[in-house]
């Protein structure tokens, strides 16, 4: 690459451009910045032998290992569901699959709130399908299932997102290429498609798992914030805070962070790759 | 056969992509399809691999009927385009690909895999990734795989499209060389002359959906059937000529026939071929070997390496009609392209200005049809006088008509199919073969398909006023021109015949295309033709170095010179013209001029849709046509991939 004759290198030493970066500084220093490091600040405030303390907690182990387990399990199900769903939306042409194309982005657009109210609504004893369900003894509300149901529908955009683009771009010749060679669309999907789709899983699958890992909205509704059964971690941080444990609430909180941070530099790391290759 | 392509047809939507198409292909052989863009070359080889399903007709592969089978089914090898190779795999990898499905064991594949890399010259390479490859590795790779697991015939869609222009001499090679050894039988699709000729054993020319003739390469090129095959195929030079008592005549030639002419009493028109290698130049004085066309004159020579190009003045085929090559305005003598060894003296003879003896080494006849006239009607009054009209102008040109019933709303169809039949009933004597056809739906649209199928040269039209329709200009008309080539003859009223035409070079720049356009008409139906030129004072463009007092010298200057050039190329046709000038409002002296004169068809170029002046021009044929009482003929400029 070469930039040399680019207008922000020869701008570089101006007072303009010295102006503009402090500006931005000063910008993003209280509005991202500090939050950022407060976490820290705050969760290492009783030393560190308070902070792992707080960790050995049984309730507050319960939160995390929920936490990672529901964003595992949500991953997991979104890989699959989502792929299908991109598979289908891409290479097959239906009634109704413009509609259908909206709909499945919709739970980004939706306030998560909302899609817990309306989950609770549909599975609640009481709730459209729920009532049905409840003599046989299903009953996914205020159940860690029923966190799995709300983070599945609300980080089912992300997977689609990452692998639906993928798919629209793959040429169809690719397909008939192993099509004439004899392959059947099963083989062709395991051998042709989805190597070409390794980019597009990773990152919807680790795009998932961080939202899962913070969701809170839809999290607070269908759980039920019991303790040691559905509280995950997000809710345990804000029943903490309220109680005012401050400290507890902060350690878990950094753990979060750390994670969520090293999901993020994977994704950067592998979505900053050269451009996508066929399959 | 390995190959059999039964009355294959294919549709998608109201598109024609293969119209009953034919073929057999021998074991061994490679065919190679050539046809432009749109002509349904790659809709064919994906019906016969099974990708694409046939609306009609029948496929039969190695002696099996396969429309029912799936592409995995079907063992066909193809190689697309893109290559499509599987980017994730190495090179031996996809070349195994097909063999693992068929379940070859281990080390046959690894055989195999090793023979098919030597054959494409990559031993070694298995282990790569085809990213690694260049472009033409990659093609290699495409074909090793496709080839692989035997498959019974081999398709190619387009492989040397991707590539650069030098390397595909080299690889065309290569390919034969692969096919001949392996002895698979092959169809190769292109659109690509020169690949054909280098590959194929035999070429079908597929033109919008037809397979309009095949056979060896040199067979087409020399003694094609069909004059789409004679332009399409290299240079042509493509003439009108008579065979007359067992002699052809060209202009003031007479040529002795070859063997395989039609045997004909009495005489025939025909086209005749004369390719431009087959045209012998030789400066003055020479002994000629041919058959003499008489003295000539080098117009234009270019020098293209082994071959020296030119453009030759044979003022003995004036009166001639050429189809072939199109004539440059105003040019002076009728003139045909040469090709000739590049001299190597010192003081070369075949330069611009030099007079030469002109031979015809070997030439071609093809049976001639005569201009085709679609007539579009609905059944009304009107268009039954159109249609009258247009069957008295195709007479009178020895040409045919094909007729389009069109209803434009299905309350109107009853009416128009009756119309329809009551045409064909009274026509069908005039026409042996006549071609009638009824179509639903916006008649503009209906007309394009029917200009897809091909072969018309006028299309004619009755109107009926502006306030009929919606848009100016005849809103057919305007969604015919916008869409298509082909020139149309709108007719509000009609006339006993054509036998004097009036052609406009008024308002902007003279329609070169128009004067050609009209000229053959003329020429055809043996009308006259006046060429008229209005002058509306500031109206051309002056350039800046021109002085004010002078103005008025240079437009004047220059409209001589436009219409001089105009009746050249009249002469050159054979049309007995004049030239007016008239100063005025161009519609309002157009018009007055047609009615003084008493013509017949007013002919005008079709605006094109950028210009500046091109509404003016819109508006002209708007007045014209409202007020003309007679036909109008509009011919729009030609493509510039047509130039």
């Amino acid at each position: 690459m070469n930039e040399s004759h680019s207008p922000i290198e020869a701008s570089r030493k101006t007072l303009a451009h010295r102006l503009t970066i402090g500006i931005l500084w000063a910008v993003l220093t209280p509005l991202l910045i500090l939050p950022i490091v407060a976490i820290f600040v705050f969760a290492g405030r009783g030393g560190w032998v308070s902070f792992v303390d707080t960790l050995l907690l049984p309730d507050a182990q319960f939160a995390l290992r929920l936490s990672l387990w529901i964003a595992l399990w949500t991953s997991l199900a979104n890989a699959i569901v989502g792929t299908f769903t991109a598979y289908v939306l891409s290479k097959h042409r239906f009634v109704g699959r413009g509609p259908l194309s909206i709909l499945v982005n919709l739970p980004v657009a939706i306030p998560t709130v909302v899609m817990g109210t309306s989950l609770i609504l549909l599975w609640g004893p009481i709730g459209l399908l729920g009532r049905y369900l409840e003599p046989l003894g299903f009953r996914p509300i205020f159940e860690p299932f029923g966190v799995f149901l709300a983070h599945l529908l609300v980080t089912f955009p992300y997977m689609l997102g990452a692998v639906k683009p993928v798919l629209d771009e793959l040429e169809i010749t690719y397909e008939e290429a192993a099509y004439t060679m004899g392959a059947g669309r099963f083989r062709t999907f395991l051998h042709v498609i989805l190597p070409s789709l390794k980019g597009g899983l990773f990152s919807g699958t680790l795009l998932t798992f961080a939202h899962s890992l913070g969701e809170f909205g839809a999290t607070a509704m269908v759980s039920g914030n019991l303790r040691m059964k559905t509280q995950t971690a997000p809710l345990f941080i804000f029943a903490r805070f309220e109680a005012g444990q401050i400290e507890i609430a902060n350690a878990v909180a950094a753990v979060l962070a750390v994670l969520s941070f090293t999901i993020f530099i994977f994704l950067l790391r592998f979505t900053a790759r050269p451009a996508r290759e066929g399959p | 056969m390995s190959i059999v392509l039964d009355h294959i047809t294919k549709r998608f939507g109201d598109h024609v992509a293969l119209d009953e198409v034919s073929l057999e292909v021998p074991d061994g052989e490679l065919f190679v399809l050539l046809g432009g863009s749109g002509s349904g070359k790659s809709t064919a080889l994906r019906i016969i691999a099974g990708l694409t399903r046939p609306d009609e007709g029948r496929i039969l592969l190695q002696g099996v009927w396969v429309d029912p089978l799936p592409p995995q089914k079907r063992g066909v090898g193809f190689v697309f385009q893109n290559y499509s190779l599987f980017q994730h795999m190495t090179v031996g990898k996809n070349i195994e690909f097909g063999m693992r499905i068929h379940r070859v064991p281990a080390a046959e594949r690894i055989r195999r895999r090793e023979d098919l890399l030597n054959l494409i010259g990559l031993e070694g390479m298995a282990g790569s990734l085809p990213s690694r490859l260049s472009g033409g590795q990659q093609q290699r790779v495409a074909v090793a795989r496709a080839l692989a697991y035997q498959p019974s015939v081999l398709l190619m869609d387009e492989p040397f499209g991707a590539l650069d222009v030098r390397i595909r001499s080299q690889l065309r090679k290569s390919l034969k060389e692969i096919q001949h050894k392996l002895k698979v039988t092959t169809i190769l699709v292109t659109h690509d002359q020169e690949e054909a000729f280098e590959l194929a054993d035999r070429i079908g020319i597929l033109d919008r959906g037809h397979l309009v003739e095949m056979g060896p390469p040199s067979v087409l090129y020399r003694r094609p059937k069909t004059e789409l095959v004679a332009r399409f195929l290299g240079d042509a030079n493509l003439l009108m000529g008579e065979i007359r008592d067992g002699k052809l005549q060209v202009g003031e030639a007479v040529l002795s026939l070859p063997a395989d002419a039609p045997q004909v009493t009495g005489s025939l028109e025909v086209k005749v071929l004369i390719r431009p290698e087959d045209l012998e130049v030789r400066p003055r004085g020479a002994t000629v070997d041919g058959k003499g066309l008489g003295m000539g004159t080098v117009v234009e020579t270019l020098h293209a390496g082994p071959v020296l190009r030119m453009r030759v003045g044979v003022p003995s085929l004036r009166g001639t009609p050429i189809l072939s090559p199109e004539p440059v305005f105003g040019q002076a003598e009728p003139a045909l392209l040469a090709h000739a060894l590049p001299e190597t003296g010192e003081q070369p003879a075949l330069v611009p200005g030099a007079v030469v003896q002109l031979s015809v080494r070997n030439f071609h006849v093809i049976p001639h049809e005569g201009v085709s006239l679609l007539v579009c009607i609905d059944g009304s009054e009107l268009s039954r006088q159109v249609l009258e009209f247009g069957a008295r102008l195709a007479t009178q040109m020895h040409g045919r008509i094909e007729i389009l019933g069109v209803a434009e709303k299905p309350n109107e169809e009853k009416h128009a199919r009756e119309g329809l039949a009551a045409a064909a009933g009274a026509y069908s004597a005039d026409f042996p073969n006549l071609k009638t056809r009824f179509r639903v739906g916006a008649a503009s649209d209906r007309i394009l398909e029917e200009l897809e199928q091909g072969g018309q040269g006028l299309v004619v039209l009755g109107y009926r006023g502006r306030h009929v329709s919606a848009h100016s200009m005849g809103s057919t008309a305007e969604k015919l021109l916008a869409r298509s080539r082909v020139p149309l003859l709108i007719v509000s009223e009609t006339r006993r015949a054509v036998k004097r035409i009036l052609i406009c070079m008024a308002a902007g720049v003279a329609g070169r295309f128009d004067v050609i356009f009209a000229g053959r008409l003329a020429a055809r139906a043996g009308a006259e033709a006046t060429l008229l030129h209005v002058m509306e004072g500031a109206q051309e463009e002056v350039p800046a170095a021109v002085p004010d007092s002078q103005t008025a010298e240079y437009l004047r200057q220059l409209t001589t010179d436009r219409l001089a050039r105009g009746i050249l190329t009249l002469k050159l046709m054979g049309v007995r013209s004049e030239m007016k000038v008239r100063h005025g409002d161009p519609a309002a002296e157009i018009l007055d001029e047609a009615r003084s004169g008493d013509y017949d068809v007013i002919a005008m170029g079709a605006p094109g849709r950028l210009r500046r002046k091109d509404d003016e021009r819109r508006a002209l044929i708007d007045a014209v046509l409202d007020q003309a009482r007679r036909p109008v003929l509009i011919v729009p400029a030609p493509r510039r991939d047509d130039l």
